[in-house]
């Protein structure tokens, strides 16, 4: 099993702060060691990475897309999606 | 290089941003050669081409046969706004059958003998034959079509990892106003405030940027999605632009779901305006596409 803590990337120019993120994060709420804190700039900050379970909601349900949740070679835990779906993604404007 | 504009089924609005563009629609004509165009030039017959930028969707026998021709010819092919990237605006038509949509459109004293003959199912340009670029917008934004235009004329398609409105949008996210769901026709948005969380439904998280959130942070329109799905919704984990939304907008006005899906009249137009005809969309369970579509033989 892959134990390496989760990089989680945020993107401060695109947030909105809308919040979401700390509200949907199984390990942020009631949590000792929260993986999302608010900072005082009005963006989320990454204060407990280590409690990451990588479950991707954040990365999800961010509407602006601001979150990246990363593993340590970059290549992340993507599903594999339809072939016909990733040719098109690859190639809109 | 050889260009050549293309129009299927459409509104033809596509091909007028091309005019839109002022200085530089005058560098493109004078540095390329523009052999087919019918807004432009008197030319019946579509030559051989380098870059193609078709416009609208197949919607009868006869657009199929002109878009496997414009396949042949073109080196290139660009599917140029949202009608031919994801079916847009015409794929509602597949909410009703041929026959009910006709009659809604010409009355009921029409008589239909001398229209060729629809296609059974819209789909966008793509499930007929190959393209290479998409560039999809209802139309497409004067500074989006430049930039693409300026790179597939060098010579390289270009792509962009794309996110959504909300990430351009101006507004900054406030908390939510709890004043219930609200329309545009009974409601005054607020400036400077998220649509949102105010109770709108906007289309932001999902849509694909690029078009500068110009209708939430600049007019104060909630999105429409006139720029299609984001890859969040076409790629796993699969949001479904239906549930997303009002999921968000529960959250916002502290009502359940299921209230304000009863709230939200017509789901299909309001979710799926430019994005209907989408196969992707239509596999998706739940909340897919599929039961909004009249079926055959039903």
């Amino acid at each position: 099993m892959d134990l390496a803590v989760a990089h989680i990337r945020i993107d401060g120019e695109r947030c909105v702060s809308c919040r979401e993120c700390v509200e949907v994060c199984p390990q942020t709420r009631d949590s000792q060691y929260p993986v999302y804190a608010w900072g005082e700039d009005g963006l989320p900050r990454v204060a407990n990475p280590e409690s990451c379970i990588r479950c991707l909601s954040c990365e999800a349900f961010c509407r602006a897309r601001a979150i990246v949740v990363d593993s340590e070679d970059g290549q992340g835990w993507r599903m594999p999606g339809d072939p016909r779906a990733e040719t098109k993604c690859r190639a809109i404007f | 290089m050889r260009v050549a504009v293309l129009s299927l089924s459409s509104c033809t609005g596509c091909q007028y941003v091309l005019l839109s563009l002022e200085e530089y629609f005058y560098t493109l004509i004078g540095e390329n050669a523009v052999s087919y165009a019918p807004f432009l030039l008197d030319q019946k017959e579509l030559p051989e081409v380098d870059l193609l930028l078709l416009e609208g969707t197949v919607r009868n026998g006869d657009d199929f046969r002109r878009l496997r021709e414009a396949r042949q010819r073109a080196e290139k092919l660009v599917a140029l706004g949202t009608c031919a990237c994801f079916g847009g605006v015409p794929g509602l038509a597949d909410m009703v059958s041929e026959e009910r949509m006709l009659r809604m459109r010409y009355g009921e004293g029409a008589t239909f003998e001398q229209a060729p003959p629809g296609v059974k199912r819209l789909l966008p340009v793509d499930a007929y034959v190959s393209v290479d670029a998409f560039l999809p917008g209802c139309p497409p934004g004067e500074e989006l079509l430049k930039d693409f235009l300026k790179l597939a004329l060098s010579g390289n398609l270009p792509s962009r990892m794309g996110a959504t409105v909300c990430s351009e949008c101006k507004v900054t996210a406030s908390p939510p106003s709890r004043d219930g769901f609200r329309r545009l026709l009974s409601a005054v948005p607020e400036d400077g405030k998220c649509l949102l969380e105010q109770g709108f439904i906007c289309m932001g998280p999902l849509t694909r940027d690029g078009c500068g959130a110009l209708c939430p942070s600049s007019f104060g329109v909630p999105c429409g999605g006139c720029r299609g799905p984001c890859d969040e919704v076409l790629l796993p984990p699969f949001q479904d632009p239906c549930l997303e939304t009002l999921r968000r907008l529960a959250r916002a006005t502290g009502l359940s779901p299921k209230a304000v899906g009863e709230q939200a009249k017509d789901p299909a137009h309001s979710f799926f305006k430019y994005c209907l005809a989408e196969p992707l969309l239509r596999r998706r369970r739940p909340g897919g596409t599929a039961r909004f579509l009249y079926r055959l033989g039903e």
